[in-house]
């Protein structure tokens, strides 16, 4: 070991799982990094198996040491873990996940940007496997997973607690232990609220691509479900912790006719909501084979709805309390998002991106020549604005608008736009792009 | 009356163009930066454009024109996945069109910039493509005896070595940045087809001008992605066709190569491409269009060709779902009733009653003749394929 320590110590949690433990470790082994750069720490929650006695007989080229006997959950092996840490920096990883080669060195160079300072959090990458079969509930799983980090993969993403994902971060030993660690009470979604504790506190969320891991995802049907239902309940203790993340949340999502039915019985019928649930997972593959694709994550959405709302039902004794626990959280959302920035592009995007970096706002109006002509509104739970989400606004939302701006003001970009701007009375929909549809919040699907 | 093909650069101020006096319209492809963001048809008189008209069309394409602007300004390059464009090889499925090849290929190599371009010769009836083929070193040729489009492509696809396979119709002229467009696309490991746009090269005849107003290849100036929980299988017709496509060996390799009982040279005549772009999107990968990918494509000239390529397109379409349905996918059925009720149906009445844009009644009939044969032509398709087999 060199005479400084290691730069970042890996915590490992797990529960008997010796054999993927095992192929996490032997990913470790093959780092392209030098060996004393890094520890790794085993934090064995109330194994049963032979984990200790592999952990302990193990020869690895980097310092190995086993933190045993914690108590159960995997929060609470990830504190025991950090705690332990010599690294002034902690990489958290998943015994299911078989990190790269460049894996530590990804994490500890997305961490030695020379230009910032403050508290950075960086994410890792877990790319999909490609497989050969494959039912469609893995396919669309995978799908699920990729989605969630091509949002990130774009420079200009303004990320929000949902982003911090506890199998492959990083983020410096001392800030984590300040801040309390995970917090031990829930059952999942703790990675979501360490991530909004950090943000608040002015940390920066970073993407490494190459930071990554392979995923074994076995999850099936049954398990996802319990996950969802895991997840409602996580998120009452979220609404109740953190009321101004409730505008964030699925379950203060409005209630189509449907859903309204399946939250009432939720509530109040749960033996009948329970069996429509299974019956309608018992569906899904006659669906499939089918092949009516569309009509099965239909219904798929829909039974993993139910189950979150009874997840819900399960950290809530009535429906009416429900409804007392989001009380003002939309009047509160509005009250923030009223509170916009004014940015004026008249002197160029560059010089906006700038002003936004100096005042970090939480909502914005775009304006030019004294109009305003698009806005990025507040986002409960997200980042402050910065320049780079003005330009991804710009690229992806607002590009027409600012462009009809210029015109209207008499600053035409292109010679060939002189009184080119649209007639006032052209239809909409010939001036929308054919492809322009929205994507769906993929919030119901994460973290399966 | 035949239409001119004009391209008009928007970061300069427009000209004056003139000299158009054999035409009495344009169709006008709009370019920011040498990338189409639209097009127009403008009408000519006294060999001049319709300014009037033109700007209009102009004001139409704001959408993409404003994205590409702001692209521009934001020196905008999308976060890759995986570093440089891997490596392609860039190959021509034809079949006695020697004369078309002859256009072809010349910018087919100059589009490849050094990379290596592949003939597949699909039964040939004499050495004529071959020794055109000959002419340029860095072009190799290969004869597929196998009779049909999709024998020749799985040929492409088994003979090239790199990561990507281009492929562009014998009868389409790729533009310089073609390639370079579409190997752009795959900027994700999931993405494992990449699809063009496809313009008309000339629009000389009747029969062409209806092909570009009625079927046009094109899908759109905006880069889109369809990926399987956003967009049904079964759209695979938005995504574009096998003209102006490039595909990622090793995801073809999972998804299942072209199914060599379909597309053109076998009866079912078409959905070869359409086919395999079904199965890519349920086996969870995702595909690209990307405008900047441009292709000319020289539309059938004569009437009877026009038709004749209608009514294949309804017989592939047909022969395609029937191999679905008797796979035990039954979900097509309900696209082709929808097809039949919002489209073909209200196309149809329109035709009969002569609604001004209506499709001539011969083509849309065409188009029903098609459809209905789809299913014998699939069966036909099988038997010989087994026999060949």
């Amino acid at each position: 070991m060199s005479p400084s320590g290691p730069r970042a110590t890996v915590v490992i949690p797990t529960q008997n799982r010796r054999e993927l433990l095992e192929r996490a470790l032997a990913g470790l082994d093959r780092q392209s990094c030098d060996f004393d750069l890094f520890e790794v720490i085993v934090a064995a929650n109330a194994c049963t198996d032979d984990t200790a006695a592999v952990v302990s007989g193990r020869r690895s080229p980097y310092t190995l040491r086993l933190v045993d006997g914690v108590e159960p959950g995997a929060s609470a092996a990830r504190n025991a873990g950090a705690e332990r840490a010599r690294g002034p920096l902690v990489i958290f990883l998943d015994d299911d996940i078989e990190p790269s080669p460049g894996f530590v060195a990804a994490h500890l160079a997305a961490h030695a940007d020379p230009h910032r300072d403050g508290l950075r959090v960086v994410m890792g990458y877990l790319p999909a496997e490609l497989q050969a079969s494959g039912d469609l509930f893995a396919i669309t799983l995978r799908a699920w997973w990729e989605a969630m980090f091509d949002v990130m993969r774009d420079p200009g993403h303004r990320f929000a607690y949902t982003n911090l994902l506890s199998g492959n971060c990083s983020l410096p030993r001392d800030a984590f232990l300040a801040a309390g660690g995970f917090d031990v009470r829930y059952r999942c979604h703790e990675d979501y609220e360490l991530g909004h504790r950090l943000l608040k506190a002015g940390a920066e969320f970073v993407f490494a691509e190459r930071a990554a891991g392979r995923h074994r995802d076995a999850t099936r049907l049954e398990r996802a479900s319990a996950r969802k239902r895991d997840e409602g309940h996580a998120d009452v203790q979220l609404a109740q912790q953190h009321p101004e993340l409730r505008p964030s949340l699925p379950l203060s999502r409005p209630r189509t006719l449907r859903r309204q039915i399946m939250w009432w019985s939720a509530f109040h019928a749960p033996a009948i909501g329970d069996a429509a649930a299974r019956g309608a997972a018992r569906a899904l593959p006659l669906l499939e084979r089918g092949g009516a694709r569309m009509t099965w994550l239909w219904l798929l959405y829909l039974v993993f709805g139910y189950w979150y709302a009874r997840g819900v039902a399960d950290a809530l004794p009535r429906f009416s309390d429900l409804a007392a626990l989001l009380d003002g959280a939309e009047a509160d959302r509005r009250r923030r998002d009223a509170d916009r920035f004014d940015v004026p592009l008249d002197e160029g995007i560059d010089a906006a991106a700038r002003l936004l970096d100096r005042h970090r706002p939480m909502a914005a109006n775009l304006s030019l020549a004294g109009r305003p002509f698009a806005s990025i509104p507040y986002e409960a739970g997200a980042e402050p604005l910065a320049g780079r989400h003005l330009r991804s606004a710009l690229h992806r939302r607002w590009y027409r608008h600012y462009v009809e701006a210029l015109v209207a003001a008499g600053r035409p970009p292109l010679p060939a736009l002189d009184n080119a701007a649209p007639p006032a009375d052209s239809p909409p929909h010939e001036r929308e792009q054919p492809f322009g549809h929205p994507r769906r919040a993929y919030s119901d699907a994460t973290s399966l | 009356m035949p239409a001119a093909v004009l391209d008009l650069e928007l970061s300069d101020a427009i000209p004056d163009i003139s000299g158009l006096d054999r035409y009495t319209s344009a169709y006008v492809v709009l370019r920011l930066d040498g990338i189409p963001v639209g097009h127009c048809w403008v009408p000519v008189s006294a060999g001049q454009l319709d300014r009037a008209v033109l700007r209009e069309g102009i004001a139409n394409a704001m959408p993409a024109l404003s994205r590409r602007w702001v692209e521009r300004e934001l020196h905008h390059r999308r976060p890759r996945g995986g570093g440089a464009n891997p490596p392609a090889t860039v190959a021509i499925c034809t079949r006695d069109r020697t004369a078309d090849l002859a256009r072809t290929l010349p910018a087919a190599v100059a589009a490849a910039r050094g990379r290596p371009v592949l003939v597949v010769d699909n039964c040939p009836s004499d050495d004529s493509t071959r020794e055109l083929a000959g002419r340029w070193p860095q072009v190799r040729y290969v004869r597929e005896d196998r009779p049909g489009l999709n024998a020749a492509r799985n040929r492409a696809l088994r003979e090239s070595d790199t990561a990507v396979v281009a492929f562009t119709d014998d009868d389409a002229v790729p533009e310089p940045e073609w390639l370079e467009a579409l190997l752009g696309g795959f900027d994700h490991p999931m993405v494992a087809a990449v699809t063009g746009l496809t313009l008309p090269l000339e629009l000389e005849t009747p029969a062409q001008e209806w092909f570009q107003r009625y079927t046009p290849f094109g899908r759109g100036y905006f880069r889109h992605e369809f990926d399987p929980l956003h967009c049904s299988p079964h759209a695979a017709g938005q995504i574009g066709a096998g003209a102006n496509m490039a595909l990622r060996r090793d995801a073809i390799a999972v998804a299942g190569v072209f199914d060599e009982a379909l597309d053109a040279g076998t009866p079912t005549r078409s959905g070869g491409d359409h086919e395999l772009f079904t199965r890519v999107l349920a086996h969870g990968y995702r595909i690209v269009y990307e405008p900047a990918a441009v292709s000319r494509h020289r539309h059938r000239r004569s009437w009877e060709e026009l038709r004749d390529t209608i009514y294949g397109y309804g017989v592939g379409v047909y022969a395609m779902w029937t191999g679905k349905v008797v796979r035990g996918d039954v979900s097509v059925l309900r696209q082709a009733f929808r097809w039949a009720v919002r489209l073909q149906a209200p196309a149809l009445a329109r035709s009969v009653l002569r609604r001004p844009g209506a499709s001539p009644p011969d083509l849309v009939l065409a188009e029903l003749k098609g459809c209905l044969h789809g299913p014998w032509a699939w069966r036909q398709s099988r038997r010989r394929a087994r026999a060949i087999a």
